[in-house]
C-alpha cells in the first residue's frame, strides 16, 4: 500500500521530471554550442595533458595511457558532478516546495540523469580515441555499459542521501567539496594501482568508485571478464547504497517542512 | 446533501523553531556539545476543524501570522500536520501567494508547462489549455519573453490562469489577487464565480474582506492559530472587521496615551 503511494506519486509527477529534464539539457547543450563542445573536449584535454606529464612514468605499467586515464576520468567525474548538484538540490528550490506538492527528490533525479547524459556523450571520444590508438576489437569490449550502470545506481544513492541531509547541513556542501577534491586522488584515474604500498591498498579496495572503473577498464581495454566475486561485490554496494539512500531520503522528507 | 470536499479534523501544526536556526554541521555540533538541542516549539494552527461540500466557497481571513498559509499548505499536502487528519477529495490546484514556481530565465511558454507539470500535468494536457491561459493573462504579446522581465501582476496573472484552467476539483487560492490592477481582479472575481458554478470548491485567502465577501459563502477566522468564528461569510466577516477596529481604537488610545507621557 504504502509502495503504491510512492510509485503513484512518482507517476504522477513524471511529467514535471520530463520537464525539468528537458529544460536542464536545453540550458546545457542546445542554447550554448560551448556546452556541447566543453562535454565532448573536457575529457580530451584532460586525457591529453596527464598523458604529457605521466605516460614516461606509468608507459611500462599502463597499456593505452590515454584510454586508462579517460575512462577513471568519466566515471569520476559523474559521480562528482551529480552529487554535488544533488546535495543543494532541495534547498535550492525551497520556493517550489512552499507552493507545490513535488517530490522533492525529482530535482535530485533531473541531476543525477543530466550528468548522465553527459557521461554518455562525453564516452564518444574515448571511443574514438580507442580507435585511433588501434586498441584491439574483441567481444568483452561489448560489456562495457555494465559497469557505467552500476555507477549509476551507486550516484543515484550518493545523490538521495546527500539530498536530504543537505537540507538539515548547509554547510555540507563545503566539506563535501574537500571531500570531492580528496578522491581524485583516492581514485586511481591517471595512476597504477600497484604504486600504493600493499598494506594500504585496503583504502582503495572499499572505494565503489575504483571498482566501477576497474570493470569498465578490463572490460573495454584489457579484454577482461572481470570474476564473480568482483562482479557481486559492485553489484552489491550499487543496489545496497541506492536501497539506503531511498529509505534515508523517505524518512528525511517529512522533517523537511521544518528547515524550508 | 453533496458529497464532502475538503474536512479538517482537529488539526495541529507544530514549526520546530530550534531547527529554523540549527542549519548548519557547526551549529549542529555547537549545541550539541552545550547540550541545546532541545525543541522550540511552536503552535501554528491548534485544533482546527472544518467541513467544505462540493463547490462550497471559503475565505480565510485573520491578522498576518494567524495560520492562513500554514493551513492552505495543509491542505494542499504539502506538508503532513503533526496530530489531526486532512480529508481532500480530487485534484487540488494550489495557487501560493505570487509567482510559484516560475524560472526565471525561460519564456512564458516554457514556464507554462513547467508550471503545469509542478500541479502534476503531462505537456500534452497543457497543450490543450496554452490558448486559454495566455488569452485570460493578457500575455499574447509575450509568449516567448523570459519571464524575469515580467512585472509582478504579469506573474501573478499567469500564476493565477495557469491554476484556474487546469480544472482541478479544489483551488486554493493565497494572496493572489493582491497585485495586479482593479479590472484584472475582477476578472479574476469572475472566472472563480464560473469555477463555483462548475462544481469547484474554493479556498479563499485575501487582505480585501469585500472580496472575500463578494466571493465567498463561508469564512473560517483564525487568530494564533485557533478558530474564533466559523460560518456564514457575512457573520464572520462583520465580527472580523469590527475586531480590527477595534484593535485599531485601541492601538491608538495607547498612542495617544504615550505621546501625553512624553
Ligand atoms: N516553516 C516554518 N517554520 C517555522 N515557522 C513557520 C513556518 N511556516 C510558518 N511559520 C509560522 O507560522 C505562523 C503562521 O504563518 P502563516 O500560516 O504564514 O500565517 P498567515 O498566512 O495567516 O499570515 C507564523 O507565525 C509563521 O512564522
Ligand atoms: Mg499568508
Amino acid at each position: 500500500m504504502i509502495k503504491n503511494k510512492t510509485l503513484y506519486e512518482f507517476m504522477e509527477y513524471l511529467p514535471f521530471l520530463k520537464e525539468l529534464i528537458k529544460r536542464d539539457f536545453k540550458m546545457k547543450y542546445y542554447k550554448s554550442f560551448f556546452g556541447v563542445l566543453w562535454t565532448v573536449l573536457n575529457p580530451l584535454i584532460m586525457a591529453f595533458i596527464l598523458t604529457i606529464i605521466f605516460s614516461t612514468l606509468f608507459k611500462r605499467s599502463i597499456e593505452y595511457y590515454p584510454i586508462y586515464n579517460i575512462s577513471g576520468h568519466l566515471i569520476l567525474t559523474f559521480f562528482v558532478t551529480a552529487t554535488k548538484q544533488s546535495l543543494t538540490s532541495v534547498y535550492f528550490h525551497s520556493s517550489v516546495f512552499r507552493k507545490f506538492k513535488v517530490p522533492q527528490y525529482m530535482y535530485c533525479l533531473s541531476n543525477v540523469i543530466i550528468a548522465f547524459i553527459t557521461l554518455l556523450f562525453s564516452s564518444i571520444p574515448m571511443l574514438v580515441l580507442a580507435f585511433i590508438l588501434n586498441v584491439p576489437l574483441h567481444l568483452t569490449m561489448l560489456l562495457f555499459p555494465l559497469p557505467i550502470l552500476l555507477a549509476l545506481i551507486f550516484t543515484l544513492g550518493c545523490s538521495l542521501i546527500l539530498a536530504a541531509y543537505g537540507v538539515f547541513f548547509r554547510d555540507l556542501y563545503h566539506l563535501y567539496g574537500i571531500l570531492t577534491y580528496a578522491l581524485n586522488f583516492f581514485t586511481p584515474i591517471f595512476y597504477p594501482i600497484d604504486i600504493i604500498p600493499v598494506e594500504y591498498r585496503f583504502v582503495w579496495d572499499f572505494n565503489p568508485l575504483y571498482l566501477y572503473i576497474r570493470i569498465l577498464r578490463e572490460t573495454f581495454i584489457y579484454n577482461t571478464v572481470p570474476n564473480e566475486k568482483t562482479l557481486i561485490v559492485a553489484t552489491c554496494y550499487a543496489v545496497l547504497t541506492l536501497a539506503l539512500g531511498i529509505l534515508v531520503f523517505k524518512e528525511k522528507r517529512g522533517k523537511f517542512y521544518n528547515y524550508l | 446533501m453533496a458529497e464532502t470536499s475538503v474536512k479538517v479534523d482537529n488539526v495541529y501544526m507544530m514549526f520546530n523553531l530550534s531547527k529554523n536556526k540549527q542549519t548548519s554541521l557547526k551549529q549542529y555540533f555547537i549545541d550539541m556539545v552545550k547540550g541545546n538541542l532541545f525543541f522550540d516549539e511552536f503552535w501554528a494552527l491548534e485544533n482546527v476543524s472544518f467541513e467544505l461540500k462540493k463547490g462550497e466557497s471559503i475565505g480565510l481571513v485573520g491578522v498576518n501570522g494567524s495560520g492562513k498559509s500554514t493551513l492552505l499548505r495543509l491542505i494542499a499536502g504539502i506538508m503532513e500536520p503533526t496530530h489531526g487528519t486532512i480529508y481532500t477529495k480530487g485534484t487540488i490546484a494550489p495557487l501560493i501567494a505570487l509567482g510559484g514556481g516560475f524560472e526565471p530565465t525561460l519564456s512564458a511558454r516554457e514556464n507554462i508547462y513547467l508550471n503545469g507539470a509542478m500541479h502534476g500535468h503531462s505537456t500534452n494536457f497543457m497543450k490543450k489549455r496554452f490558448d486559454d491561459i495566455i488569452t485570460f493573462a493578457e500575455l499574447e504579446e509575450f509568449v516567448d519573453v523570459p519571464v524575469k522581465n515580467f512585472s509582478s501582476g504579469m506573474l501573478a496573472r499567469l500564476g493565477f490562469a495557469i491554476a484556474t484552467s487546469v480544472h482541478a476539483d479544489i483551488v486554493i487560492a493565497d494572496e493572489v489577487l493582491s497585485v495586479g490592477d482593479a479590472r484584472f481582479r475582477k476578472k479574476c472575481e469572475t472566472r472563480i464565480s464560473s469555477l463555483l458554478k462548475e462544481g469547484t470548491t474554493i479556498l479563499y485567502v485575501s487582505h480585501n474582506i469585500n472580496s472575500v465577501i463578494k466571493t465567498c459563502q463561508k469564512a473560517l477566522w483564525l487568530d494564533k492559530g485557533r478558530v474564533i468564528q466559523n460560518g456564514n461569510v457575512r457573520e464572520v466577516c462583520i465580527a472580523y472587521k469590527r475586531y480590527i477596529e477595534e484593535q485599531n481604537r485601541m492601538a491608538k488610545e495607547v498612542q495617544a496615551l504615550k505621546d501625553e507621557k512624553a
